[in-house]
C-alpha cells in the first residue's frame, strides 16, 4: 500500500469541502479522480502535498505520516504533482524549469556555486542531462531560448509534467493534464502516463476527459461535493447507477 | 498610579486604533499595505493646524476638515498611485513601492513646505481643563480623543455590517471578482475605502497633533510603523483587531514608559511585531489562511 | 589626467560605487522576490560594528568591514526567520520596524555615542596609503599622496563590485539561483517542486544584509564620520530606488540605476533639493509604466537580436 487516506475531512470557513474520503493508492497503479468541477479533487491533492492540513483524518505514505509536512518535505519523500492551473516559472527556459525539478536530489551550496568546485560542475552536468532526456520523454524540444511561459499551451502542460518527473517520484500526481488538449495530444499524454507507470511509478490522475480516464487508469474513485460516492475499476464505474446519476447522468441532461 | 497609566494608554491606544483602522480597511478590500497611509495621517495634522491657525475656525471644524481634506487626499493616491498598477497584472510588491514612493515625495513635501520645525496648536484649542475621578486625572484632550476614536470605531461597526455601501465593501473585501458579478461597482467602492480609511488618518492627525501639541513632517513615519504593528497584531485586515491591538499597543508603551525604559517607547511596537510573527503569525484576532491554490 | 584626477570627479564615483554595492545588497534579497526596508538598518550595523572596532578596538580595516557584514547578517537571521515564514508583506513591514528600532537603540547606546555618533573614522585612503608607504611606495610618478590614495580607494571598491557581480552571474547559473528564481517566480509552485522556500528566502536576505553591513563598514572608512541619521529610513528608500529604476531582473539593473541617480544631483544643481521627492515620484510613475525597472531580461533579449541582425547583415 503506498497511499493511504484514512476519513481525511477539510473544511474552508465552515463550508465543508471533502467529507470523510477514504481509499488507497497500491503501489505502480494508475488511478483516476473524478467528479464535477467543484467536487473537491483539486483540494484533495492539495491535502496530500501539505498545502493546507485536513480538518480531520490522516493520509500516510507507506507508512509515513504526511500531515504537518511542508510541501517541500513531501515532494523529498517522493511525490510530486502538477497543477490545474498551468504554474510553471513563466520566465524561465524550459530547461531550467526542470532543472529546478532536479533541487531535492541535488546539493551543491553557495560555495560551490560559486568556485564552480569539480564535484558541481559533475552534478550540473547530470542534472542538466537528466533534464534534456525528460524534456525528451515528453516532447519538448529543449534548444529553445524562449522562456517557458511562451510555450504552446500543449507543450506547457507536459512540460509540468516534466518538472515534476524531475524531483524523481515515486508518485506523481497529474490534475487535470488533458485540459486545452486537442484529441491527438490527449492521445500522446495517454502514451505518456502509460510510459510513467512503466518506469515504476504509481500515478494519480485527475481528469474530466472520460475517454482518457476510461482507457488509462486501472481504478477510478468517484467524488461529488465532497464525498466520495464510488470506487472500481473503469468497467464498474460505468455501469454504477449513482455515479450515473450524480455526475455521468447529469451530463447527459 | 496604575489607573492613571491605564487611561493614559488608552487614550494613546485609541490614536494608534484609528490609524490601524486605516489599514486595515485597505488591507481587506484591496490585499495592500498602504505604505503613506502615516503621510496621510501627517497631512491630517496639517491641515488641521491651519484650519484653527490661519482660519480661526473652531477645532472640531477643523478635525471635519482635515477628515475631508485627507479623504481627497486618499482618493488621490488610489488614482494616482493604485489604480493603474490594477490595470496590469504585477507582482505584489509593486503597490508596496509605490505607496513608499508617495510616502517619500509627501513627507517631503511637507518639509519644504512647513520645515522641519515641529508646530503647535494654539493654547485656546481645547482648554487645559483637567477632571479629577478618583485616582485618575484626565484632560479635555484625552476625552475628545477617547470619545471622538471610540465614536468613529463604532459608528465604522455598524455602518459596515449594516447599511448597503458597508455591506458592499464587505462583499469586495471577500473577493473582487465576486462583487464585480453581484453588480457592484468594485472602482467605486475602492475609492471609497481608501477615501474613508484616509479620512481615518487624518483625524487621528489632528487628535494626535492635540495631545502632543506637535505637528511635524516627519510624524508620519513614526505612527506609521505603529498602525502597521498593530496590522500585525491584531490581523491583517481584521477591524476588531485592530481596534484592539491598538488599545494594546498603547497601554503597552504607556507601561513601558512608566516603568523605566522610556527611552526605548519606540521599539516597543517593533518587538511586538517580531514577538507576534514567532508565536501568533495570523494575529491575535486572525484565522489562519489556507493556501493559495 | 588632471580631469580624471580631479578631487570631485573622484569622490562622485566612489560615492557612485559604495551605492552600487548597496544597490546589489537590495538585488540579492530581491531575487527571492522579497522586499528588504531594512538595508539601511543593516547598513548601520555594519558600519557602527567596523568603526567601533577599528576606532576603539584597533583592528585592521580589512577585517572589520567583513566582521560588520556578519554582524548584520547575524541580526537578519532573528528578524528574517519568523518573517519570511510568511508572505512577502510581513518582511516588508518587519525590517521597516526594524530600521526604526535600530535607529533608537544607536541613539540611546553608550558604545555608538548616541546622537553623536562616531567621529575620527580612520579613512579607507589613509589607510592604504600607511599601508603602501610601508612598503616603501609613497607616490606614483606626478601623482600627490591625497591621489594617490583616492584612486587606491576607487580600485578596492571597484574590486569589491566586480566580485559580487561575479559572485551574482556565478550563483544565478547555479542551483541556488535556479532555486532564488523559482520562488520568485512562483513561491507555492516552488515549494511543491521540492525547494525549501524559508530556508532559501532567509539565504537571500542575509547575503543581501552582509552586503549592506559591509558597504556600511566601507561608508564609515570614507566618509571620517558616522550619526544615526546617516541611515534613517530615507537612506532604505533611495537604496529601493536604484532598484526600481534600474530594474532588479538583472544584477546589472540596480547599479545603473545606483550611477543614474547618485549622478542626478551633481548633474543638475537644482535636483539636489527635491532629491527625495524625486525619488518618490520616480517609484510611483516607474510601477505605474514599467514595474520592472529600466533594464529586464526582455530589454537585454531585445538588444541581443537587434545587434545580432546588424552583425549578420
Amino acid at each position: 500500500m503506498t497511499l493511504v487516506l484514512d476519513q481525511v475531512s477539510k473544511s474552508f470557513g465552515g463550508l465543508a469541502a471533502l467529507s470523510d474520503v477514504s481509499f488507497k493508492v497500491n503501489d505502480g497503479e494508475i488511478i483516476g479522480i473524478i467528479g464535477p468541477n467543484g467536487a473537491g479533487k483539486t483540494t484533495l491533492f492539495n491535502l496530500i502535498t501539505g498545502i493546507f492540513p485536513p480538518t480531520e483524518g490522516k493520509i500516510s505514505y507507506h507508512g509515513k505520516n504526511l500531515l504537518g509536512l511542508r510541501p517541500y518535505k513531501v515532494t523529498a519523500l517522493g511525490l510530486a504533482r502538477t497543477f490545474q492551473n498551468i504554474r510553471l516559472f513563466g520566465h524561465m527556459s524550459p530547461l531550467d524549469n526542470v532543472m529546478v525539478g532536479a533541487h531535492c536530489r541535488t546539493k551543491a551550496g553557495v560555495w560551490r556555486g560559486l568556485w564552480r568546485t569539480p564535484a558541481q560542475r559533475k552534478e550540473e552536468k547530470s542534472t542538466r542531462e537528466r533534464a534534456q532526456a525528460l524534456l525528451q520523454l515528453v516532447g519538448i524540444e529543449n534548444d529553445t531560448d524562449s522562456p517557458a511561459g511562451s510555450l504552446p499551451y500543449g507543450q506547457q502542460r507536459r512540460l509540468e509534467i516534466a518538472r515534476a518527473l524531475a524531483t524523481e517520484p515515486e508518485l506523481i500526481l497529474l490534475d487535470e493534464p488533458a485540459a486545452g488538449m486537442n484529441e491527438s495530444e490527449t492521445e500522446d499524454l495517454r502514451l505518456l502516463i502509460k510510459k510513467i507507470q512503466m518506469m515504476g511509478k504509481t500515478v494519480v490522475l485527475i481528469e474530466h476527459d472520460m475517454n482518457l480516464v476510461m482507457n488509462v487508469c486501472d481504478r477510478l474513485v468517484v467524488i461529488n461535493f465532497g464525498q466520495k460516492i464510488a470506487e472500481g475499476t473503469p468497467a464498474e464505474i460505468q455501469k454504477n447507477p449513482l455515479v450515473i446519476e450524480a455526475y455521468l447522468g447529469r451530463e447527459e441532461a | 498610579m496604575f489607573w492613571q497609566q491605564l487611561v493614559n494608554g488608552l487614550t494613546l491606544g485609541s490614536t494608534y486604533s484609528l490609524v490601524a483602522l486605516g489599514y486595515t480597511l485597505i488591507m481587506g478590500v484591496l490585499n495592500i499595505i498602504n505604505m503613506a497611509h502615516g503621510e496621510v495621517f501627517m497631512f491630517g495634522a496639517f491641515v488641521g493646524l491651519f484650519l484653527v491657525n490661519y482660519l480661526k475656525v473652531n477645532i472640531f471644524v477643523a478635525m471635519a476638515g482635515a477628515m475631508v481634506a485627507s479623504a481627497l487626499l486618499g482618493i488621490l493616491l488610489e488614482m494616482l498611485a493604485l489604480r493603474p498598477l490594477r490595470r496590469r497584472a504585477v507582482s505584489d510588491l509593486a503597490p508596496l513601492i509605490s505607496t513608499i514612493g508617495v510616502s517619500i515625495f509627501l513627507e517631503n513635501l511637507a518639509l519644504k513646505i512647513f520645515g522641519p520645525q515641529s508646530q503647535a496648536f494654539p493654547a485656546g484649542a481645547l482648554s487645559g481643563v483637567q477632571l479629577q475621578l478618583g485616582p485618575i486625572r484626565i484632560t479635555l484632550v484625552q476625552i475628545v480623543i477617547l470619545g471622538i476614536s471610540f465614536g468613529l470605531m463604532f459608528v465604522l461597526r455598524f455602518w459596515l455590517s449594516k447599511t448597503r455601501v458597508g455591506k458592499a465593501i464587505r462583499t469586495t473585501a471577500e473577493s473582487i471578482e465576486t462583487a464585480n458579478l453581484l453588480g457592484i461597482n468594485t472602482n467605486k467602492i475602492i475609492l471609497l475605502t481608501v477615501a474613508l480609511a484616509s479620512a481615518l488618518g487624518g483625524i487621528a492627525g489632528v487628535l494626535v497633533g492635540l495631545s502632543i501639541n506637535a505637528v511635524e513632517p516627519t510624524m508620519g513615519l513614526s505612527m506609521g510603523l505603529k498602525g502597521l504593528a498593530v496590522l500585525i497584531l491584531g490581523g491583517m485586515g481584521n477591524i476588531t483587531g485592530a481596534m484592539l491591538g491598538g488599545l494594546i499597543l498603547g497601554i503597552a508603551e504607556v507601561f513601558t514608559v512608566a516603568y523605566g525604559a522610556s527611552s526605548y517607547r519606540d521599539a516597543v511596537a517593533f518587538g511586538i511585531i517580531i514577538l507576534i510573527l514567532f508565536i501568533r503569525p495570523q494575529g491575535l484576532f486572525g484565522k489562519r489562511q489556507g493556501g493559495r491554490f | 589626467m588632471d580631469i580624471i584626477l580631479n578631487q570631485y570627479y573622484l569622490q562622485i564615483v566612489i560615492f557612485v560605487l559604495v551605492n552600487a554595492i548597496l544597490g546589489v545588497s537590495i538585488y540579492m534579497t530581491l531575487s527571492t522576490g522579497q522586499l528588504s526596508l531594512g538595508n539601511a538598518g543593516f547598513m548601520s550595523i555594519g558600519a557602527y560594528t567596523c568603526a567601533i572596532l577599528t576606532v576603539k578596538a584597533g583592528f585592521p580595516v580589512y577585517l572589520a568591514v567583513p566582521i560588520g557584514g556578519a554582524a548584520a547578517s547575524f541580526i537578519s537571521l532573528i528578524i528574517g526567520y519568523p518573517a519570511l515564514r510568511l508572505t512577502g508583506i510581513y518582511l516588508a513591514i518587519a525590517t521597516l520596524g526594524f530600521g526604526e528600532v535600530v535607529r533608537v537603540i544607536i541613539l540611546n547606546l553608550k558604545i555608538t555615542n548616541g546622537a553623536l555618533g562616531i567621529s575620527g573614522i580612520p579613512t579607507l585612503g589613509t589607510k592604504i596609503s600607511k599601508m603602501l608607504s610601508s612598503f616603501g611606495l609613497s607616490r606614483f610618478g606626478g601623482l600627490t599622496a591625497q591621489q594617490t590614495s583616492n584612486l587606491l580607494v576607487l580600485v578596492v571598491l571597484i574590486f569589491i563590485l566586480a566580485f559580487l557581480v561575479f559572485f551574482c552571474t556565478r550563483l544565478n547559473r547555479s542551483r541556488v539561483g535556479r532555486a532564488f528564481a523559482s520562488i520568485k517566480a512562483d513561491e507555492s509552485a516552488a515549494e511543491a517542486m521540492g525547494i525549501n522556500t524559508t530556508y532559501y528566502k532567509l539565504l537571500a536576505f542575509a547575503l543581501g544584509a552582509f552586503i549592506a553591513g559591509m558597504a556600511g563598514g566601507l561608508s564609515a572608512h570614507l566618509t571620517f564620520f558616522i550619526g544615526p541619521k546617516d541611515f534613517a529610513y530615507h537612506r532604505t528608500v533611495e537604496i529601493l530606488s536604484f532598484a526600481v529604476l534600474g530594474g532588479s531582473d538583472l544584477i546589472i539593473g540596480p547599479i545603473v540605476g545606483a550611477l543614474l541617480l547618485t549622478m542626478l544631483p551633481e548633474l543638475l544643481r537644482s535636483a539636489s533639493e527635491y532629491r527625495l521627492m524625486i525619488y518618490g515620484a520616480l517609484m510611483v510613475i516607474m510601477m505605474a509604466f514599467r514595474p520592472q525597472g529600466l533594464i529586464s531580461e526582455e530589454t537585454v533579449r531585445f538588444w541581443k537580436r537587434k545587434l545580432g541582425r546588424r552583425i549578420k547583415q
